[in-house]
């Protein structure tokens, strides 16, 4: 990783550019605890459950374009294919930060994202199904019983990007691959039902988000809640940044290791680096944090907005994100886009809980 | 940057409306430093140790007389976690957190650092260790993370802490490891979380987690029981425990699984027999499925467990298993036996505070105590 002093200075300065050491903080007092009632409700119906929605339209029209491909093999096909696997990722990024109740159940999320894949354990298991041909892979309802790496985007990704993968163009019609791909849509189409009918359910999450007090086991009252969100936002950014990102840009170009952020096969890292980004700012504007903090959530939108625009550069370049980590040029616009996202978190994890009075208690934030 | 009395406050303002059980005691506790226990005899001598964040994002581990007054503390280049203290007392050892690669050995005698030690490439520390029965020994909890196993770790406490050797723990993820009181037994909380430095504190196994509880042999590592939870229960990260005065050990987890299950978090296993939950789910609603730490007290008839998360601490009596007490204390972490009552606890929280017998001992609001507290 690189050295932790330069960033940390650097950081400094992003705050100051944000305009957090410049006004002074801590010369504003902390709220009187507002109202999170309608924050949370309106985060849960304004971009939680239609985040999750395109994602189950998105595998659906997925699982369309694939069929097409499987009935009728060609190279067109499969860059359609392919080109659709990018509105799948954008929309499960949009989502991904929701590690809540009905996406933990059931190991849901990972059943959607299989990640970090650390000795491509799961990838080994989708290789083996692919050259077995595997038949019960292809009904869904036997697909879902087995192991969570081989049912979801990442291992669909693999089906279209991976080795092999352009002998879809060529293959017999129906050939086993396609038909995996379709069936792995599916999977994922129903793990999303599951998570919105557990969201909805009247007995479900989102009742339990919005019905809080002392007879609720999981949330006291709506400032639990509200920290839940802001906890979820935090564990993005960072996993964005620390894991994503600066694990495989590491030190320099030559001690890069691009497959270590997800979504390399398909060249799809910052696309997805992006949306999760996007995402961030949709669920803070949906929930009107905006207007509970607003120069706290306008300086998270300067951070996330600086990154955004390395993103969006290098995007524009042909390279792809492997060639990116090691060329110089690129590599230090990325590692630079690691400081506002430092900042980012720093404003989500520290200065808006302060600022909300929702901070945690040192053993209660995560005493191991 | 969040300071301590903010974080005091904004809790204290969150507990407002917590209703309370009719187990659930108020602990009725003094605030005013002036109102700590008066001299005792042995003061000046270690009574207690813990690792803590000082103003300033700074770490180190602290040790106290037994009426609260700092003896010395010594830097901890990152937060700390727990601390096992040799027979004689002389010593002690300080592991760095989760992931962390330094262990801190104080002299208690002179009140002064005697080395900081770290285990081999490709190993981490897990938080926990314990000194064999001469003290010449300490065994460590470890990481062999490209291997994906869990280790104790042997070092010799005479030769500047140099590794001799490991045992396997036969699971993922030890965390807490203890000698039992035949000398002979080492109880290992194979917590079953699969980690790796490459994503610090990134579970990477939640779906296929195995927690287990295992027992070995002290002379030879040699397996001899291996005890998992029910299958219902295997998102159930087994990471703390005590031994009770019947032998039992009594566990606390840690649940992965959807904050919204119903789930029991204190256990007790004997050997040769079935783990037993000690209360039904419902007795664990407001702990937020999270088991900071387990002590037993000094007579062996009582288990205390923290719930940080949900700001209580729960006291078990460890012969029939029932539940005695539940307090209610803010963001409160470390548990242990108290020096002066064989039946009682000791108890810190992350405001600075160090309660003894209903009593505050020690308050410093500009640090946080950690997760865990050790007594002499």
């Amino acid at each position: 990783m690189p050295s932790l002093a330069p960033r940390l200075r650097l950081l400094a300065v992003s705050l100051f550019l944000a305009g957090i050491f410049q006004n002074g903080l801590s010369a504003q007092e902390p709220l009187p605890q507002p109202d999170f009632a309608p924050v949370v409700k309106q985060m849960v119906e304004h971009s939680v459950l239609p985040g999750y929605q395109k994602l189950i339209t998105a595998a659906m029209t997925q699982g369309r374009v694939l069929e097409t491909l499987c009935q009728a093999p060609g190279p067109e096909q499969l860059q359609q294919t392919r080109d659709e696997f990018r509105n799948l990722v954008i929309a499960w990024s949009a989502v991904e930060m929701y590690r809540l109740g009905p996406a933990i159940s059931d190991n849901r999320q990972e059943r959607l994202f299989f990640w970090p894949d650390r000795r491509s354990r799961g990838l080994k298991q989708v290789e083996e199904l692919i050259s077995q041909q595997d038949p019960t892979a292809l009904a869904v309802e036997d697909l879902r019983k087995k192991s969570v790496p081989t049912q979801g985007i990442l291992a669909l990704e693999y089906v279209l990007f991976g080795r092999g993968s352009e002998n879809l163009a060529t293959a017999s019609a129906d050939n086993f691959r396609c038909r995996y791909g379709v069936s792995i849509t599916q999977a994922i189409t129903r793990t999303a039902d599951e998570i919105v009918a557990e969201w909805k359910n009247p007995d479900g999450f989102a009742n339990l988000l919005y019905n809080t007090g002392p007879e609720n086991p999981t949330y006291r009252n709506d400032a639990e809640a509200m920290q839940d969100f802001l906890r979820v936002i935090s564990e993005n950014l960072q996993s964005s940044r620390d894991m994503k990102l600066a694990n495989a840009l590491r030190e320099n170009p030559a001690a890069s290791k691009a497959k270590l952020a997800p979504f390399w096969r398909s060249n799809l890292t910052l696309v997805a680096l992006q949306a999760d980004l996007t995402s961030i700012r949709q669920l803070v504007e949906a929930g009107g944090l905006t207007k509970l903090a607003p120069r706290l959530t306008s300086s998270l939108d300067f951070e996330i907005d600086q990154a955004s625009q390395v993103f969006v550069e290098q995007l524009k370049k042909p390279q792809s994100w492997s060639a990116l980590t090691k060329d110089p040029a690129s590599h230090k616009r990325l590692s630079y886009s690691l400081i506002p996202l430092a900042g980012a978190q720093n404003i989500v994890a520290d200065l808006l809980p302060e600022y909300l009075g929702l901070s945690l208690g040192f053993n209660s934030l995560d005493g191991d | 940057m969040v300071t301590n009395a903010m974080n005091s406050m904004t809790r204290r303002k969150l507990l407002a409306g917590i209703g309370s059980t009719t187990l659930l005691s108020s602990f009725l506790l003094p605030f005013d430093k002036n109102a700590a226990a008066q001299s005792k005899p042995g003061s000046g001598q270690p009574a207690f140790i813990a690792a803590r964040r000082e103003a300033g994002e700074l770490f180190s581990v602290a040790v106290l007389d037994p009426n609260g007054t700092l003896l010395f503390s010594e830097k901890l280049e990152n937060r700390g976690h727990a601390t096992t203290i040799s027979p004689d007392r002389k010593k002690a050892v300080t592991f760095a957190r989760r992931p962390g690669h330094i262990a801190l050995a104080l002299d208690l005698e002179t009140f002064s650092r005697q080395q900081f030690f770290t285990p081999p490439q490709g190993l981490h520390f897990y938080g926990h260790g314990f000194f064999s029965p001469d003290g010449a020994l300490l065994y460590a909890t470890e990481n062999d993370y490209e291997n994906e196993r869990g280790i104790l770790g042997i070092y010799d406490t005479r030769e500047s802490y140099k590794r001799l050797g490991q045992f396997d723990t036969h699971g993922i993820g030890p965390h807490e490891a203890l000698l039992m009181s035949d000398k002979k037994t080492i109880a290992v909380a194979n917590g079953g979380i699969l980690t790796h430095p490459d994503y610090p504190r990134e579970k990477l196994n939640l779906s296929t987690m195995e927690p287990s509880l295992v027992y070995l042999d002290a002379r030879d590592g040699r397996l001899l029981e291996r005890v998992k939870l029910p299958a219902e229960y295997y998102q159930l990260s087994i990471r703390h425990m005590a031994e009770a005065g019947d032998g039992s050990i009594w566990f606390g987890g840690q649940y992965e699984g959807n904050p919204a299950d119903s789930i029991s978090l204190v256990g007790k296993h004997s050997r040769g027999n079935e783990i037993v939950f000690s209360a039904p789910p419902k007795t664990f609603s407001h702990m937020k499925q999270y088991i900071g730490s387990v002590a037993a007290s000094r007579d062996g008839k009582r288990i205390a467990t923290s719930a940080p998360r949900g700001d209580r601490i729960a006291i078990w009596n460890s012969l029939d298993g029932n539940l005695l007490e539940i307090k209610e204390l803010v963001d409160a972490g470390g548990v242990a036996a108290s020096p002066d009552n064989p039946a009682d606890f000791v108890i810190s929280d992350g405001m600075g505070r160090i309660y003894q017998g209903g009593e505050l001992l020690y308050q410093n609001p500009d640090i946080a105590w950690d997760n865990h507290l050790t007594s002499l």
